[in-house]
This record gives C-alpha cells, sequence and structure tokens, in this order.
C-alpha cells in the first residue's frame, strides 16, 4: 500500500491576507531566483509555467509568476480559488462535491481526493483506464501540484491554530503573534514536550499535538520545490523547506537564505513594496553564492528570456502572415508580392530558429529528443527547405505558401505538446549521446520534414490537375520536382533509420528489434521505396502515384505520432495521451480529401 | 546459364515486389499493433521471425518468407536485369546495400546469440544467462551432463540421467506458472521440496517474455532415498539436488547457461540519477576482464559497450540483491553485426549519387 500523499493540514496552515494590492508588487527578480526541479535548476518563472499549465483556470489579475507567489506564501487564499475544471458526475459523486459545479478549488477537492487516494493509485497498476478514470487521475495529480506548491513554505508561514485557553500564557511568553511551525519547533522540548507529557488532555491540547505532528509528516512529503542548494551533499541535490527543516543539514548560510525567504513570505504578505524588492534581490545573491557552480545566472536570464519573449509565437505571426501573401496571390497573381512573403517567411524562421537555439544553448544538447522538439525541429526543417525551395526554384509561391502552412499547423501541434509541462526536460539516461541525437534523430526528422513537404507538393499537383486549366503553361514541372523531393524523403529516412538501429546496436545490442517506433520509421521507408518503384515499373499511374504521395503525410503522422498511442516498446520517452481524436480526424480529412480529389480522374499515362 | 538468366529475369520482373511490399508494409502494421495484445516478444516470433503465420486454419507468409521474397526479387534484378551504366551506378549501389542488409539481417537472425549476465559487486561470473531460451538442466557435481530444451519438453516424458538408472519423470510442464497451495494431501508423503506445500499450474503467457516463469513438476524414480515428486521453476531458481555414489546431480529448470572463455568481475556498479528525481542520468560498470593469468580494466556504459573475443557486453540493468548492488549486462554475439554499418554506407552513397545523376540531368534539360 503506498503512502497517502496528500494531507488536510493546509488547513490550518497559514491565515489568508487581503492586502489591498492598488499596486501589485515586482516580479522582476522574483522570477530570476533558481529553484531545482524535475533534475534541472530553472528560474521560478518556469516553475511558475509549469504550475499553471495544471491548472484549468487561473484568477484574474493574475500572471503565472502572480499565481506562484500568491500560492507559496498566501496559500491559505490560494486553496479557495476555483481552478480544476470536472465535467464528469460520476467523478463530481466519487468526490463528494457538488454535481451542479464545474470548477471547483482545492479545498472543495481535498477531502474527497484524500479518501480516494488508494482507489487512484490502484488506477495507476491497470493496463487501461475509461475516461472516467482518466479523469479522477488528472485531477488528482493536478491537485497534488497546487497542494505541494502551496504548502512549500508551511513551516515558515503563520499557523491558525487553536491554542489552548491555559496554555496562552505559556506561548504568549515563548511565541511571537502569529507563530510559525518553526516557531513552534524551537520550543519543542520545553513546551511542548511538557504538552505532551499532560495526563489528561483536554480536546484543544489534543488537537494542537495533532495538528503539529500532522503538519511534520506533511512537510516531510515536500520535495517538489527544492529551493536550497545542500553544500553537504556531493551528488548536487538540492533541498525543499521542509526537508531542510527535518534534515539539520544546515549552514550558517543556507539558513540565512531560508531566513531571507521567510522575510519574502511576511513581506510578500504584507504588500511591502521596498522590503520585497531588497529581500528578493538578497536572496538572489545568497543562491548564487551558495552554489556558485550550479547557478548560472546567464542561463537563468536566458531561459527567462526565452520564456517571456516565446520566439515561437512570433514565427507563427510572421507565418500566418507570409500565408495570407501566398493567397493572395492565387487571386491576384499580377501583384509582386514574392520579396516581402520570403521575407516576412525569413523572419519567421528566424524567429523560430532562435527558439532552437536557446534551448540547445539550454540544455546542451542537440535540439530533439523529445515530440515536442521533433515538432519544432520539423517545423524548422519545413521552412527552411521551403524557403531555399521558393527563394531558388520557380515554384517561389507555392513553396512560400508550405512553409507557412506549416510553420502555422506545427505552432499548434506542437502547443499541444507542451500543454503537459515542462518541455526543457532533463534526459533519460539511455539518450544522453550527443553524437547519436545529432546524427539519427536529427536526420530522422529532417526527413519527416521532407516528407511533408512531398506530401505537401503531391496535393498540389492533384489539386492542380483537378482545377486548373493551365497545366500546360507551368513554369516548372511538378512531377519532377515531386521525384527529386521524394528520393531525398527516402535517403533521409532510410539512413535515419539504420543510423537508429546502428544506436540500438550500440546501446542495446541489437540492431533491429521490431520495437514500434522503429517500425514506424520503417514504414515510412517501404511506403516511399513501394511509391517510387511502382512509378519506374509502371505498376502505378500518374494520379495513384500522386495520391500514394499525398498519403505520405498519414503514414508520416501514423509513425511519428500514431505510434506512440500503443505506449508500448523501449522508445517511452516519447509516450503520449490524448492524440489519438486529433490523429484520427487527420487521416479521415486527408484520406476524403485525397480520395475527392482522385476519384473523378480517368487514368492517365505518366507524364515524366 | 540461358535457363538460370531466364528465371533470373522472370524473378526480377518488378511485379514481385510491387506485389510483396505492401505485404510486408501490412505485416509491419499487424506485428506493431499486435505487439499491444501479445507484447513484443510473441508478436514478433508470430510476424516477423516466421516463414509462416496461421490466421486460424490459413497459412500466410511471415516477416521471413517476405523479406526473402524481396532479397530474391532484387538481388536477380542486381544480377539480369542492372544496366551497368553511370547513369545507373546510383541505384544499383543503392540495390546492393539493401542486399547486404537483408543478408546481414537473415546472418543475425540466424547465429546471433544474446544473453546476459547478473554479477554483484565484489564478484566474478563466466556463465551467460540466454534471454529467452529455458529447459531442464541435469548437471553432475556441477557440471551439466544434460539439457532438454523447453520446446522440446512434452509430458509425461521420462528422461534417464546418463550411467546411472536414476529416471526424471516430467509430469507436468508449464511456460507460465503460478504457485498454488497444496489441497489435495493425497500422496503428499511422496512429494518432495517445493512440491510438499505447493502445486504449479498454466496461466496464460505475460506480454513481456521476461515476466513469464517456466517450471515442471517431475518424479524422480530409482534413486537410494530421493524418490519423489518435485518441482523445479525459475521462480524458485534452487537445484533438486540428489546424492548418490558419492556423486551429486543437480536438476533444475532455469534459462539455457553457456560459459564465457573468461571471467567478468564487477569492481564497481555505478548509477547517478537526475537530480532530486529517480530518472536515471547515467549507468556504468567497472569491471575487470580476467583471462588464464591477466587481468585488464575496462567501463561498460549506456552507448558504450565492451567488445571483445566476439562478444559484446552492453549495460541492461541493475538489480539489488541480498550481497548488494548487480550489474545486468546483456550479452551479444553477432556475426552479423557489420552488415548494418557497411550497408548503411552503400545505401547512402548509391542514393546520393542517384540524386545527384537526376539533378545534373535535370539541369542539362532545363
Amino acid at each position: 500500500m503506498k503512502p497517502l500523499l496528500l494531507t488536510l493540514f493546509i488547513f490550518f496552515v497559514s491565515l489568508p491576507t487581503y492586502a489591498n494590492q492598488t499596486e501589485p508588487l515586482s516580479m522582476e527578480t522574483f522570477r530570476s531566483l533558481p529553484i531545482q526541479h524535475e533534475g534541472r535548476i530553472k528560474p521560478l518563472e518556469s516553475y511558475a509555467r509549469v504550475l499553471s499549465k495544471k491548472l484549468d483556470h487561473v484568477p484574474d489579475g493574475y500572471t503565472e509568476i502572480d499565481f506562484l507567489a500568491e500560492a507559496l506564501f498566501n496559500p491559505a487564499k490560494v486553496i479557495q480559488y476555483p481552478l480544476f475544471k470536472i465535467n464528469t458526475p460520476n467523478v463530481k459523486a466519487r468526490l463528494d462535491i457538488p454535481l451542479d459545479k464545474k470548477l471547483f478549488s482545492l479545498e472543495e477537492l481535498l477531502p474527497g481526493l484524500i479518501s480516494q487516494e488508494q482507489h487512484i493509485f490502484s488506477l495507476y497498476e491497470k493496463e487501461e483506464t475509461t475516461a472516467e478514470e482518466a479523469q479522477l487521475i488528472h485531477i488528482y495529480e493536478n491537485a497534488t501540484a497546487l497542494h505541494y506548491t502551496t504548502t512549500t513554505f508551511s513551516a515558515l508561514l503563520p499557523l491558525n491554530l487553536s491554542i489552548p485557553d491555559e496554555l496562552d500564557d505559556t506561548f504568549n511568553d515563548t511565541l511571537p503573534e502569529n507563530p510559525t511551525f518553526m516557531d513552534f519547533k524551537r520550543i519543542e522540548d520545553s513546551v511542548l514536550g511538557s504538552i505532551r507529557n499532560i495526563d489528561n488532555p483536554d480536546e484543544k491540547t489534543l488537537l494542537l499535538i495533532l495538528q503539529l505532528s500532522s503538519i511534520e509528516q506533511s512537510m516531510a512529503k515536500q520535495q517538489d520545490m527544492r529551493i536550497i542548494p545542500n553544500i553537504w551533499d556531493i551528488s548536487a541535490i538540492w533541498l525543499s523547506p521542509a526537508q531542510f527543516i527535518l534534515s539539520g543539514a544546515s549552514s550558517p548560510a543556507a539558513g540565512e537564505y531560508l531566513n531571507t525567504w521567510k522575510d519574502m513570505a511576511v513581506a510578500f504578505r504584507g504588500h511591502n513594496h521596498e522590503a520585497w524588492n531588497d529581500l528578493t534581490a538578497s536572496a538572489l545573491t545568497q543562491v548564487q553564492n551558495l552554489a556558485p557552480k550550479q547557478v548560472d545566472i546567464s542561463k537563468i536570464t536566458l531561459e527567462i528570456q526565452y520564456i517571456l519573449l516565446n520566439p515561437y509565437f512570433y514565427s507563427l505571426l510572421f507565418c500566418g502572415l507570409a500565408l495570407l501573401i501566398a493567397i493572395l496571390h492565387q487571386f491576384k497573381p499580377e501583384l509582386p508580392l514574392f520579396a516581402a512573403g520570403s521575407t516576412i517567411l525569413a523572419v519567421g524562421f528566424i524567429f523560430h530558429l532562435m527558439g532552437l537555439g536557446i534551448r540547445m544553448a539550454l540544455l546542451e544538447r542537440p535540439p530533439v529528443t523529445n515530440l515536442y522538439e521533433s515538432i519544432l525541429f520539423v517545423n524548422a526543417v519545413i521552412l527552411l527547405t521551403s524557403l531555399i525551395a521558393a527563394v531558388l526554384g520557380k515554384a517561389k509561391y507555392v513553396f512560400l505558401g508550405f512553409g507557412a502552412l506549416c510553420g502555422v499547423i506545427l505552432y499548434f501541434t506542437a502547443q499541444f505538446f507542451a500543454a503537459k509541462g515542462d518541455t526543457l526536460e532533463v534526459l533519460i539516461a539511455v539518450l544522453d549521446t550527443n553524437f547519436w541525437l545529432t546524427t539519427h534523430v536529427l536526420i530522422i526528422t529532417t526527413g519527416y520534414g521532407l516528407c511533408i513537404i512531398t506530401s505537401l507538393l503531391a496535393h498540389y499537383i492533384l489539386i492542380q490537375d483537378k482545377f486548373s486549366k493551365k497545366q500546360r503553361g507551368r513554369s516548372f514541372n511538378p512531377i519532377n520536382l515531386l521525384h527529386i523531393f521524394a528520393i531525398i524523403s527516402l535517403l533521409l529516412t532510410a539512413i535515419g533509420t539504420i543510423l537508429g538501429g546502428i544506436w540500438a546496436d550500440q546501446s542495446w545490442g541489437r540492431f533491429w528489434g521490431w520495437d514500434p517506433k522503429e517500425n514506424g520509421a520503417l514504414l515510412i521507408v517501404l511506403w516511399l521505396v513501394w511509391l517510387l518503384h511502382a512509378r519506374i515499373s509502371g505498376h502505378l499511374q500518374k494520379h495513384y502515384y500522386m495520391a500514394g504521395m499525398a498519403l505520405l503525410s498519414v503514414v508520416v503522422a501514423l509513425a511519428w505520432f500514431g505510434i506512440n498511442l500503443l505506449g508500448i516498446g523501449l522508445h517511452s520517452y516519447g509516450f503520449t495521451s490524448g492524440i489519438a481524436w486529433g490523429l484520427g480526424a487527420f487521416c479521415a480529412i486527408e484520406f476524403a480529401l485525397i480520395a475527392l480529389l482522385l476519384l473523378p480522374f480517368k487514368s492517365k499515362a505518366i507524364s515524366s | 546459364m540461358q535457363f538460370i538468366k531466364k528465371i533470373g529475369l522472370k524473378l526480377a520482373d518488378p511485379a514481385l515486389v510491387f506485389y510483396t511490399l505492401p505485404w510486408l508494409m501490412l505485416l509491419v502494421v499487424l506485428g506493431t499493433i499486435a505487439q499491444k495484445e501479445l507484447g513484443l516478444y510473441q508478436a514478433q516470433e508470430m510476424f516477423f521471425s516466421s516463414w509462416f503465420f496461421w490466421l486460424g486454419f490459413v497459412p500466410l507468409p511471415g516477416g521471413y518468407l517476405t523479406i526473402a521474397v524481396i532479397f530474391i526479387a532484387v538481388l536477380a534484378k542486381f544480377l539480369f536485369k542492372s544496366t551497368w551504366s553511370w547513369a545507373q551506378s546510383g541505384i544499383i549501389l543503392t540495390h546492393f546495400g539493401v542486399l547486404l542488409l537483408i543478408l546481414g539481417g537473415f546472418l543475425t537472425a540466424y547465429t546471433a546469440k544474446e544473453s546476459f549476465m547478473l554479477i554483484p559487486e565484489g564478484r566474478e561470473s563466466n556463465i551467460l544467462k540466454d534471454y529467452f531460451q529455458k529447459g531442464l538442466y541435469i548437471k553432475q557435481n556441477s557440471e551439466p551432463i544434460l539439457f532438454l530444451n523447453a520446446q522440446d519438453i512434452s509430458t509425461p516424458q521420462t528422461i534417464n540421467i546418463p550411467d546411472t538408472d536414476i529416471e526424471v519423470k516430467i509430469l507436468s510442464y508449464c511456460k507460465n506458472c503460478r504457485f498454488s497451495s497444496l489441497e489435495d494431501t493425497t500422496g503428499a508423503e511422496h512429494r518432495k521440496g517445493l512440491a510438499e506445500k505447493i502445486d504449479i499450474h498454466e496461466i496464460p503467457l505475460n506480454k513481456s517474455e521476461e515476466a513469464n516463469m517456466g517450471g515442471v513438476k517431475l518424479e524422480i524414480l530409482n534413486t537410494d532415498d530421493a524418490n519423489g515428486t518435485y518441482i523445479s521453476t525459475e521462480a524458485a531458481p534452487h537445484a533438486i539436488s540428489i546424492h548418490q555414489d558419492d556423486t551429486q546431480y543437480d536438476i533444475i529448470f532455469t534459462r539455457k547457461e553457456r560459459e564465457l572463455p573468461f571471467t567478468i568481475k564487477l569492481n564497481e556498479f555505478q548509477k547517478i540519477f537526475h537530480p532530486g528525481t529517480n530518472m536515471a542520468q547515467h549507468y556504468s560498470s567497472n569491471i575487470d576482464v580476467i583471462e588464464n593469468n591477466s587481468t585488464w580494466q575496462a567501463l561498460i556504459q549506456m552507448n558504450e559497450p565492451l567488445r571483445y573475443k566476439g562478444y559484446t557486453f552492453f549495460q541492461s540493468s541493475y538489480a539489488e540483491t541480498p550481497v548488494g548492488p548487480a550489474t545486468i549486462l546483456a550479452v551479444v554475439e553477432n556475426k552479423g553485426q557489420l552488415f548494418p554499418y557497411i550497408s548503411s554506407i552503400i545505401i547512402a552513397l548509391g542514393l546520393i549519387l542517384h540524386l545527384i545523376i537526376l539533378s545534373v540531368k535535370r539541369g542539362r534539360k532545363a
């Protein structure tokens, strides 16, 4: 049986404050404070973004970092906000929450989640869960994340405890007005020890003892936000405030740093601008001195700029604009818009490249290690290839449109995968090899990008053949171009697949293991080989060949994303869920579109 | 010669590849989806590592047969239908690379041996345990004298221990056994060891081959004092020992073992996690290779195996054992190992050459 992870002690920790916030506190320095989370040192801003992804609703007026500060220093207020959306009546019934509401606060959810915790753990053992069970797990994980965040500073915040009347005097002498757990801890042996030895404690005394031990037990589980560098630990593991207090792994400097956080909490709760600014600046200096080798302030700053700038969003804007120009050209071909369009697309590409470059600098590794990054990289490949083909080739607006269209579609696809948490992830052991990440992974993903362009070109030819009467007047031979793109795609996917096999041979001892991801890559290669040979041998006539090339997008999508739906195999770093519907819809639309373009044709001999 | 050429030309007909490739793609799709239900090993055995597989009563071509047909078609095209010119040089080179790749694949499939070693820190071993092959061992004074492959076990089946009168009668065998407490105590006095308290029953195979615990129930006859019914399973890897005429005979159901021509000693196993997480960042085994009277040190880590005397040792996993942390090294002997390396270079060169030729042609036309 697993231990319970959630506790109710938040209800008596930290009295909420409702200071008059006419002018918000500055978060400039606070967002830069480094913490250790999910295996790497990151700024609080990154943690704040990850936390906000776990909420269905962020209260009005809060940025991500504002909300994090509130959750850390004023948790009793945050747990009252309705942040989690639950639609399923059975889940609501199981959690014993009102059926007529949609949004729920942590305060409302906690009792139900605690009572259901063992049931939820049992769901993790199941191979497949129902939608209802999946929602329960989803809510549990997200609520747990917020719960951990809100209890990070439980030991440093004023407690909402009921003090026994007969002990009031004793406490008045030894404790401040709003005592914290740390204050109680200080008098543990002298005062609390004597309370525990009372023969017939009254109800209030028992409650106090119970509450304090509950806080201590709960604190032992607080490991999510590791804010204090542990100078005694050679493995470079930082400590959460609770771990720091309970482990006794203290040093004067680390203790001072924790005190600064405590003072920051007071300044935040009192909305004291001056103290807040001084203390956050002081905290930043202190943490750099505590862990000079681990805290690289230039990287912290770069990561914040990456988050705030959001270069992919600007890339989206420029791609969208370029797409409009490509569409406009279809209706007004006489307008000389190419120079403007290609420049705009190039700017979009530069923003995109900037994003990839910053990621590489932050993580010190090649840019593709998970599905999200593969989408970013494929997008970059398509944008660059389209730009080169547009500028150097004759099909200028065609490739301008391809690049811009993919830039828009892949941006939204990437956002779907980014919604799950921190996209700057540390690597599992087998992936920790820059050589193979640079060769196999980059080549195969470049192959995906070229396959998508090949597929788009085939779509274009099918559409042109169906709707345009000016086929003979074309300035370029699209079939020849398609053939070249298909061979480049084959070259890259075949070599990428074989290199993947060689990597597998190096790390697992076998070249080919029929792993789903390997099979997906093989499928793309076989599909291309089949089409190219069928074209040469004349087994497939022109439009069926084109349809086959157009369907390459479906084959690539299945190999790229579909394989992960199986949730099996050695490439477990790419597993995800919830993409079935999107993928299914994409495949259905592609089949319908290609069938529509194909059906009315009479077979023609291949013309190239 | 003409006859061979005639057959070669027939086999080089592109129609053969045109109709075989979709079947191979279908196999790849089915074999991949089937892994969800059957697990990787069983799906691989059924769809890919087979000449035929059965769909109900209908035999269908498996992966081996399909790839063999493609190999023959490409070989025939290469030998009898290639146009030996510069213009076709890229295509010829690519086809040659594909032939080498498939050839290497078959060589690997039929000759590669995959096994593993589990060595606790400070201990040494020269015993390899096969990943997939299991069976019943009979050892005389710790030396194997008989191995009955699990695939060849039929029940009831009687084996005589060589040069003795001792008979081992296999009463039942299960590929994946479940233990149950013994309810029917009839003949309990005849049951020995594990079999005194428990019985074994066949349960459905697990998707993960490693999770299947094979075992046998057997009866031993004609011994001085060890006659009885016994159970031996992978889950309880203790041998049934019989002492007869100053000789010890051990009977055990386990993975097939092989001896290395040298010994590996684990000096230190290191695992590093990403700070504050349970996610492994790095595994490595610092080992000694002990051969005759010489010893030398080596480091095996993720993506950096040790290759020695035809064996390749990979850092596969680790285990906590009663005597401390242990490394698990995957050990592969593969005569076809170089083929993918060579063929990938040839295929890449072939396709690049073909692209260049195509581009030059296109440039001239323009």
